[in-house]
């Protein structure tokens, strides 16, 4: 019935063993001890687990969502997408300010533009900056 | 490309032989045998056609050439897993390398610098040059310490991870940029890798796809056609035997994950023009996707085979899928969840497939 540990299995082939436990004696699987049957069971499993997800997914999935920070400026109401459809951003207000675009982060480096195509969820930020000559461009 | 086709029809045909003379009883399990060990492909396929059915956008040529594009962008990180792989290993710290490399990169070819103020971007061979000579310098630590002290590539892979990542962190806080997020490349560079190929039915075709196809062929050649090649699999499936028999082990180690360690640092550069912003997260996990390709794709766990053309449609069919659930919208959480089943059943089909043969 039981193999010897050390022994390679593919050695001794002894057809209609398909039921006992073989153990792998190299690679990743070393010391794994399976057998055919089990392994079915955990294929067919898996797979189920998986289509179930999948399905679950499926009937929660409700497209990405876009939301904007307009820091200060007025507020610009989040956006739901369908993967891959191309952005259509509103131009928020705020008094005394200029609006220089949207933004993927606070950090400002890197800007957003309508037509880009939505591949996740996304919060964009709203840079300002104050008009007029002599005062620095001053994001917040 | 003919040969290997009557290869595939002869055991198609010698399958089909081998059928008819079998029992009854053999005959059932000969096609239950089939459908497990094909599993994965037959759900991928049973998704794919649902949402092709359900999302018709899934269909289109923006749709398909995007799904094709992405697997351009993944499938050099694959290409340098494999081999890791087939010398019944891994690599984990695959994705962080990918980060450095992406770093280095934007670093030199940024427009407005802040990591090191002042610097002009550079002609695109020196950022590059210095990724892959970074990334090497990893793998050949990876692959010394795995050839000289037997160590499992695991530990090794995974103390180089989190060096990686430290070594990120502090590169992005260089100068007055204090960790911020790069962006705003030299259009150089960016059109080196994102530039147009060619366009199909208005939808355009990247640089990268060429070099990805480019770096399939090299990979290619290097696994079949060089002693290099068939010693990595030597050594994959017995290490001992191959030993004996006059291979050089420890430098064929450490070649395969010097190899790979370049192989990232294409994946780098390619993906920071690819992504248009690099940050400390750049890269993150993208050895997980790869394994999966792999596994998937027939590079099993065990050691010691593996063929390219699996690599590929190992990283094709994930991709397939994985923007098919996008565009169901599937929960981003879920699809780690959905991930990590889809490795462990691969690696159970992967275990059937050893064990049947025998």
């Amino acid at each position: 019935m039981e193999q010897k540990p050390d022994k390679d299995p593919a050695q001794t082939p002894e057809p209609g063993n398909e039921k006992e436990p073989s153990k792998f004696t190299r690679g990743m699987y070393k010391g794994v001890r399976i057998s055919v049957k089990t392994l079915d069971k955990l294929i067919i499993g898996g797979i189920l687990v998986i289509a179930v997800l999948i399905m679950v997914g499926i009937s929660r999935g409700d497209g990405y969502r876009v939301t904007y920070d307009s820091k200060g400026g007025s507020d610009v109401a989040y956006q739901t997408y369908l993967y891959d459809e191309p952005l259509d951003m509103e131009t928020p207000q705020r008094e005394g300010y200029e609006f220089e675009g949207w933004y993927f982060d606070e950090g400002y480096g890197r800007q957003a533009f309508d037509g880009m195509n939505v591949q996740s969820d996304l919060t964009l930020y709203a840079k300002w900056s104050k008009p007029g000559p002599g005062t620095e461009a001053k994001a917040e | 490309m003919s040969e290997s086709k009557t290869r595939k029809q002869n055991r198609i045909q010698a399958w089909m032989t081998a059928y008819k003379a079998m029992s009854p009883a053999d005959k059932k399990r000969a096609i239950s045998s089939l459908l497990l060990n094909n599993a994965m492909y037959i759900i991928i396929a049973i998704v794919v056609i649902f949402i092709a059915i359900r999302v018709p956008a899934y269909r289109s040529p923006n749709s398909i050439i995007n799904i094709i594009n992405l697997t351009a962008a993944k499938l050099p990180i694959a290409l340098g897993i494999a081999g890791c792989i087939v010398l019944t290993g891994t690599d984990i710290s695959a994705g962080r390398m990918v980060g450095l490399a992406a770093v280095i990169v934007a670093s030199m070819s940024i427009t407005n610098n802040q990591i090191f103020p002042g610097l002009e971007p550079l002609p695109i061979i020196v950022p590059l040059i210095a990724a892959i000579a970074a990334c090497a310098c990893i793998g050949l630590i990876n692959g010394f310490s795995v050839a000289k002290f037997d160590l499992h590539p695991f530990i090794v892979t995974l103390a180089t991870q989190l060096i990686t990542y430290g070594i990120i962190l502090i590169y992005l806080k260089l100068g007055t940029n204090n960790g911020q997020t790069l962006s705003g490349f030299d259009p150089g560079y960016r059109d080196l890798v994102t530039g147009t190929l060619f366009t199909i039915a208005g939808v355009k075709v990247p640089m990268y796809v060429l070099y990805a196809i480019i770096l399939v062929g090299l990979m290619w050649v290097i696994w079949n056609k060089t002693t290099f090649g068939k010693n990595m699999f030597a050594v994959g499936s017995n290490k001992e035997a191959a030993e004996v028999s006059g291979v050089n082990v420890h430098r064929t180690i450490i070649l395969v994950f010097v190899l790979a360690a370049v192989m990232y640092a294409l994946t780098g550069f390619i993906d920071g023009a690819r992504i248009a912003s690099v940050n400390a997260n750049t890269g993150l996990n993208y050895e997980c996707d790869a394994i999966a390709a792999c596994v998937i794709g027939g590079v099993s766990f065990v050691g010691g085979t593996g063929k390219i053309s699996g690599i590929v449609i190992g990283v094709l069919l994930l991709q397939i899928i994985f923007t098919g659930l996008n565009f169901l919208s599937v929960d981003q959480n879920l699809l780690y969840i959905i991930k990590g089943l889809i490795i462990l059943v691969a690696c159970a089909i992967d275990m059937r497939k050893y064990l049947a043969k025998k």
